[in-house]
Formats: C-alpha cells, sequence, structure tokens
C-alpha cells in the first residue's frame, strides 16, 4: 500500500512538470490549439504530434455509434489533464476538422457530460480514411439521454485544430 | 308515463355522454399519435440522412478540387512534404467511404436506381488504382505526377455525375416530405374538426347533464328537508304524547293501588290487577315508540358511567322477574365471576334490553324456566369509544337469554335478521317484535349485536352481545362486595335437588362460581354421599320419596342447612326446610342467601 501511494506521487510529479514543458512535435503535426491558452511551443499555438498526444492519460469509452456498425471501444486522451497542460481559459472549444467544418462545444462536455478525444479505434490509431486522427467521442450507450441529434452532431471526426474561446 | 319518458331520457343521455367521451378520447390518442409519428426519431433520422448524403457528395466534390490544386502546386522547386500527399489522398478517399457506409451508404443504392452507387464505385476503384502513384510523389518521384492529375481530371465528370444524381434524389425526397406533410396536415385537420365539434356537443351534453343533476340534487335534498321535518314531527309527537299520557296513566295506576287497601275481595282485586298490568304496559309501549323515534331521528343520547356490573345485572334481570309467575315461570341467572367488577357502560339502556328480552320470554314461556348467562365474549370489541373515554379498554361479554317457551316466529326470526338502516325508520308490525325491534336498535346504538335462533330442544335463545369499558380488570369475585362472599362459602359442599336437569346445571353453575362443590345434584335424595355437606337446596321436591325424606332428616342432624325453594309443592319438605327462597334464583342473590344461612340469621320465606 505505501509503496503504491509513493508511485502515485511520482507519476503526479511528473505530470505536473510535463505541463509547464510543452516542446515542439518531432513528427507531422496533428493538432494545433490556439486562443485562450497559457503554454504554447510556436507563438501562440500549441502543436502535437501523435507521439505527444499518445503521452497524455488515456480513457476510453465502449459504445455504438451511428457511423460504425457494432460495439467499438474508442480510446483517447483524458481533457481534464489536455486542458491542465495547455492552461485553458475559456469556457468552449472551437473544433475544426480537415474539411474546414466547424462547431463549438461547451467545456463541460468533456468535464461533466463525459466526452472524450478519441484517437484509437479498438487499439488501432485512428487514421484520416477512419475518420481520425482525433473524433470527440460520447457516451452513447452509458448515457441514452445523449443519443439525439444534438450529441450526434457535436461527434466531429477528423479534427486537426482547436480553438479555445471565452 | 311521464317518469317512464325521463327514464328512457335520462338512459338516452347516459349513453351519447358515454359515446361522445369514447370519439373525444379517440381523436385525442389519434392526433397525438399522429404528432408523435411526424415528430419521432425515425422520421427525423431519414431525414438526418438524406441530409449527410447531399452534404458527403459535396464534401467528395470540394476534396477532388482541392486535392487537384494540391497537387499542380507541386513540382521540383516544390516538393511534397512529408505525409501531405498521403494526407490529400486519405481525405478524398475518407469522403468515398463515408458514402458507402452506414445509412448513407444505404440510402445512395437508390439514388438514380442504382446509378449513383455505379458511379461511386467506379470513381472509388479509379481512386485506389492511383495509391501506388501517390507513395510515388510521396517518396519524392514526380514522374507520375501529371498522370495522376489527368486522371483526376477525368474523374471529375463522373463527381459531378454522381452529385447531380444525389441532389436530384434529394430534392424528390422533398417533395415527397411535402406531399407526406401536406397529406399528415389533412388528416390532422380533419381529426381537430371531429375533436372540436365533438368537444363543442360533449359540452353541451354535460351543461345539460349538470341541470339535470343540479335539479335531481335539490329535489331530493326537498325530500330530505321534508322527510327531515317529518321525523322532527314525529318525535315532537310522540314526545308530547308519551308527556301528555304520562300522567293521567300514572293516576290510573296510584289510584288502582290506593284502591287495593280498601278491603276488596279476590274478584275486586284481579281486576285491579289487570288495570295495573294493562297501565304499565301502555305505559311501556309508548316509552319504547318514544325511544324508536328517537333512534331513528339520531336524538337517542347514550350515558356511559362505570356501574358494578354484577350487581346492576341481578337488578335488571329482578326487576323484569316481578311480573311473572314464579309458580310457572322460573328465572335463573349465571354471571361469569371473573368479568370486570366495575365497568363502563350505559345501565339504562341495557336495563332497558334485558328488561325486554325477558319480558318477551314470559310472553311465549307458559311454564318451564328463563335462564340468564353472562359471560366474557370471545367476539373483538370495536374501535369505537364513548366521548368521555376515548383511551379505554374494551371488552365484549355476552348475554345468552334461552326459555323453554314455544320458540321463535318466523317473522320475529327475519325482522332480527334483516340489516338495520338507522336512517329509515322500519317499525315492526307485529306488535310483539316492538320490543325486540327496540333491543336490536339499542343493541346497534352501542356498538353491540343482537341475534336470535329457535334451539332444537325447543324454546328461544336471544344472545346479546356488547362492549363494555373498564379502566381496570378486577374480577367480580375479587371485588369487594362479592370477594368476603366467595371467601366464606369456599370449598363447601352442597346437594342440589332438582328434577330438571337444566335448571339444575345452571344452578351447579352458580355455585361452582361461588367456591362451592356440589357432588351431587338430582331429583331425590336415595343416598348420601360419603362427605360432609353444609348445605341441601331443593328446587323441586314432586318426585320425593320416604327415603329422600329419611336421608334429608339424615344430613339435617349431620348440621345440614337446607334451602328450599318458596315454591316448591310439599309441606312435609317446606317443615325440613331451613328457609324458604322465594324470587328468581339470581347468582349472587343465591349466594348471599346461603351466606345468611351459615350465619342462622336468615328469616324463614324471606325473599332474595
Amino acid at each position: 500500500m505505501q509503496s503504491l501511494k509513493i508511485c502515485f506521487i511520482f507519476i503526479s510529479l511528473i505530470f505536473s512538470s510535463a505541463s509547464f514543458s510543452l516542446e515542439l512535435p518531432s513528427t507531422r503535426t496533428l493538432l494545433t490549439v490556439s486562443g485562450l491558452i497559457s503554454n504554447t511551443n510556436q507563438d501562440s499555438n500549441a502543436l502535437f504530434d501523435r507521439y505527444m498526444l499518445d503521452q497524455l492519460p488515456r480513457v476510453s469509452i465502449t459504445t455504438h455509434t451511428p457511423w460504425n456498425e457494432g460495439k467499438h471501444t474508442y480510446t483517447g486522451f483524458k481533457a481534464k489533464e489536455f486542458f491542465k497542460l495547455l492552461g485553458v481559459e475559456g469556457e468552449s472549444l472551437s473544433l475544426i476538422a480537415l474539411n474546414d467544418y466547424m462547431i463549438d462545444i461547451p467545456i463541460q462536455d468533456f468535464t461533466e457530460v463525459g466526452a472524450i478525444f478519441a484517437t484509437h479505434m479498438d487499439g488501432v490509431p485512428m487514421t484520416v480514411r477512419n475518420k481520425g486522427p482525433i473524433m470527440i467521442i460520447y457516451p452513447f450507450d452509458d448515457k441514452p439521454e445523449l443519443k439525439n441529434e444534438s450529441y450526434y452532431g457535436k461527434s466531429i471526426w477528423q479534427i486537426n485544430q482547436i480553438v479555445i474561446n471565452q | 308515463m311521464k317518469g317512464l319518458g325521463g327514464d328512457v331520457k335520462s338512459i338516452v343521455m347516459k349513453r351519447l355522454t358515454s359515446f361522445l367521451l369514447v370519439v373525444f378520447v379517440c381523436t385525442l390518442l389519434a392526433s397525438g399519435a399522429l404528432y408523435f409519428l411526424a415528430n419521432s426519431n425515425s422520421t427525423k433520422h431519414v431525414r438526418t440522412t438524406y441530409e449527410s448524403s447531399i452534404w458527403s457528395s459535396l464534401q467528395l466534390q470540394v476534396q477532388s478540387y482541392r486535392f487537384v490544386d494540391y497537387l499542380k502546386r507541386l513540382d521540383r522547386n516544390n516538393p511534397p512534404t512529408s505525409g501531405d500527399v498521403l494526407f490529400y489522398y486519405d481525405l478524398l478517399m475518407s469522403r468515398i467511404d463515408l458514402l458507402k457506409v452506414g445509412s448513407v451508404g444505404n440510402r445512395i443504392h437508390y439514388y438514380g436506381d442504382g446509378r449513383s452507387i455505379r458511379i461511386l464505385n467506379y470513381i472509388s476503384a479509379e481512386l485506389e488504382l492511383l495509391q501506388p502513384s501517390i507513395m510515388q510523389i510521396e517518396n519524392n518521384d514526380l514522374s507520375s505526377l501529371n498522370r495522376i492529375i489527368n486522371k483526376l481530371h477525368t474523374l471529375e465528370p463522373q463527381i459531378n455525375k454522381f452529385v447531380s444524381l444525389v441532389n436530384q434524389s434529394s430534392r424528390a425526397y422533398s417533395v415527397e416530405q411535402r406531399e407526406q406533410i401536406l397529406e399528415e396536415f389533412k388528416l390532422f385537420k380533419y381529426i381537430m374538426l371531429i375533436f372540436i365539434s365533438n368537444a363543442m356537443v360533449l359540452f353541451f351534453v354535460l351543461l345539460t347533464n349538470i341541470r339535470t343533476t343540479r335539479k335531481a340534487v335539490n329535489k331530493a335534498q326537498e325530500a330530505e328537508h321534508q322527510i327531515e321535518n317529518i321525523a322532527q314531527d314525529k318525535t315532537h309527537f310522540l314526545a308530547t304524547m308519551s308527556h301528555e299520557i304520562n300522567t293521567p296513566l300514572d293516576r290510573v295506576i296510584n289510584m288502582s293501588k290506593l284502591l287495593r287497601t280498601k278491603g276488596l275481595n279476590n274478584e275486586q282485586c284481579q281486576i285491579l290487577d289487570t288495570i295495573e298490568d294493562s297501565g304499565t304496559l301502555l305505559l311501556n309501549l309508548i316509552k319504547d315508540f318514544s325511544d324508536l323515534s328517537d333512534i331513528a331521528s339520531n336524538n337517542l343520547m347514550l350515558d356511559y358511567a362505570p356501574f358494578n356490573l354484577a350487581q346492576e345485572l341481578e337488578r335488571s334481570i329482578d326487576f323484569a322477574s316481578m311480573r311473572s309467575n314464579p309458580k310457572a315461570v322460573r328465572v335463573l341467572s349465571y354471571i361469569d365471576l371473573t368479568l370486570p367488577d366495575q365497568a363502563i357502560y350505559d345501565n339504562n339502556r341495557l336495563h332497558q334490553i334485558i328488561f325486554n328480552l325477558i319480558d318477551n320470554s314470559f310472553k311465549f314461556t307458559p311454564s318451564g324456566h328463563i335462564s340468564v348467562v353472562v359471560r366474557l365474549s370471545q367476539s373483538k370489541a370495536p374501535q369505537w369509544r364513548p366521548a368521555l373515554y376515548p383511551e379505554i379498554p374494551a371488552s365484549m361479554i355476552q348475554i345468552v337469554i334461552k326459555d323453554t317457551g314455544i320458540g321463535i316466529s318466523d317473522s320475529i326470526l327475519e325482522m332480527l335478521q334483516t340489516p338495520l338502516d338507522s336512517q329509515v325508520p322500519n317499525f315492526p308490525e307485529n306488535k310483539y317484535c316492538l320490543g325486540l325491534y327496540l333491543c336490536r336498535a339499542l343493541a346497534h346504538l352501542m356498538h353491540g349485536e343482537l341475534s336470535c335462533h329457535s334451539p332444537e330442544s325447543g324454546g328461544s335463545e336471544f344472545i346479546l352481545e356488547l362492549p363494555i369499558f373498564h379502566h381496570q380488570i378486577t374480577p367480580i369475585n375479587e371485588g369487594k362486595m362479592v370477594s368476603a362472599l366467595v371467601n366464606s362459602l369456599s370449598n363447601k359442599n352442597m346437594i342440589i335437588l332438582e328434577a330438571n336437569d337444566s335448571v339444575a346445571h345452571l344452578m351447579a353453575m352458580q355455585a361452582n362460581g361461588l367456591g362451592l362443590n356440589t357432588p351431587l345434584h338430582t331429583y331425590m335424595l336415595s343416598q348420601i354421599p360419603e362427605q360432609k355437606i353444609d348445605y341441601v337446596y331443593i328446587g323441586d321436591d314432586s318426585m320425593f320419596d320416604d327415603l329422600s325424606y329419611i336421608n334429608l332428616q339424615k344430613l339435617i342432624n349431620s348440621g345440614s342447612q337446607i334451602l328450599a325453594d318458596y315454591n316448591i309443592s310439599k309441606n312435609r319438605t317446606k317443615a325440613l326446610a331451613s328457609a324458604l327462597y322465594k324470587g328468581p334464583l339470581l347468582h349472587l342473590n343465591m349466594g348471599h342467601a346461603l351466606n345468611e344461612l351459615a350465619h342462622q340469621d336468615f328469616v324463614s320465606s324471606q325473599s332474595y
């Protein structure tokens, strides 16, 4: 029990120190975050490649969706830690897809409703052909009240830009 | 005829209202169902699918233009950056994938009679063939760049055709949807028309019904008021009549009593007896009528107070027995001495019931005996409590009055078994039933019950179940008045000489209740028990022989006290008796008589 506690404190320290040193991506940039953030790595933007995204604390949702047949496990990074890393100060996100489609989602959808930024489907990284690199997934099976056009519309895929707004 | 017409009208109105209500509910449900269908998730999903297919087909067109535009900007001076070509290619292919799968893919299959999916498959296959060339460019080998651009140009008309087909189908869908909405609206309009017209008719019918009901209620209230007035008038009349008749009747009875002291002969005395009896009967009848009237109009008030139960019960039985001929009919009572000594109940009303029941038994019992047995009932006490004693514990007692008379007539049985409705005074037709009817009504008022039946052995049996209330349960045999008596008689022996088995059995019960042992009860004294006999009670000496008298004398010599009934037939018996017992053979009364006999202060022929 004592060793578990020490391990937990150590991991917490690693993450807390990481939040203050955002390095530039070493491979192809998958995600650009701008707007009301305090931690950046290029001008006023925070750039992420797949390696950087994969280092963030993970979270999974297993659910049905209208876009893929059957039940799948979607894994991605935790929004809370991600926003903490960026020093997010806003209340709303503008999510922009590769085809320039844009939608606004309140931060509460991640902190209270339980939405995640999915990067893997059934353990395999999501490619552009498979709605990657990032897709918003809501826990539709756990919360049936989310199964409506409003939340289906907010489950945007092929995200490559996030703008943090007031 | 008018009444019949009114009934038919009422039935028609009721049926019309029911029919209109059914139509009202049906139209309401139909409009609700229509609204639900128009806004159901499946309808919304179909709409979303069409919108998504248009959006995705346009996205395919846009991404193909963007891809071509990107490829055109590439040359040796401007080589592709790592992964960019593949990225644009994947983006384009993802649009094709989205158009092939899920509900959008299913819809695309039906566009243009299948032409759209064939075009899409062709575009997809052609683009898949470009993948090796794309990988070459990704590796900075631009030799196949122009071929790819040309190929994409040749695919442009196909993509445009595909988008056009999807748009045409969606327009057709819009028209179809509009027509469907118009149809639904038309149907909805008809339903609403039926709904509104039905609601209006229903409103008028209900209004008419309300008016009719109001009239009926007013009429009923008026009738009720009239009934109340009649009941009040009747009560007032009976009260006045009772008061007015009471005084002259009292005078008649008192005058006849006074006349008795004026040295009249036997025949004249018998006439006076008849005058007194008839006067008393008339007085009681008037009181009964008055009480019944009060019960019917809910004006009879009960008076609950603490009483000595055993003493009051014996007093009531004794009083009721006064008018009887003791030679012909004997009255006996047995009281379970474990009943509460002090109890709260309406003594006057219980006295009235006991008096009426015993009086009734006398009427139908020319000879034999009447027994009154009082004991604890197994019935559950009611929740009801007297207003002055809201929290007091309750018990049920059972008073059984049994006679050896001619039994109960069917009309009386029927009257006593008919449910009581205190709202409708239903006086019995048979004049003999009046007292019983009053008893039953009083028992009901006191939350008790009176029932009766004719046992196979003959006669009649009235069973009164009544709640009594008591703070503490001190039994009668431990109470102030009876405990000394029981202590005095306890474990003494008594012989009962009685020809009637039932009477002998009841007397044995009385004696045992007081702690006496009864080693023998028989009709003649053929032998003497071995143990010392303290008392001999002779109820009937008709069967006595010489041996009986010899044995009786032996018992007297050994110190036994002889108590004989006042009405025994033989003078020889009377001569041997220590004392004669006169009056009804009441439980405690007999105990006191025996006790006093033992103390040698008993006066012969004294009545108890």
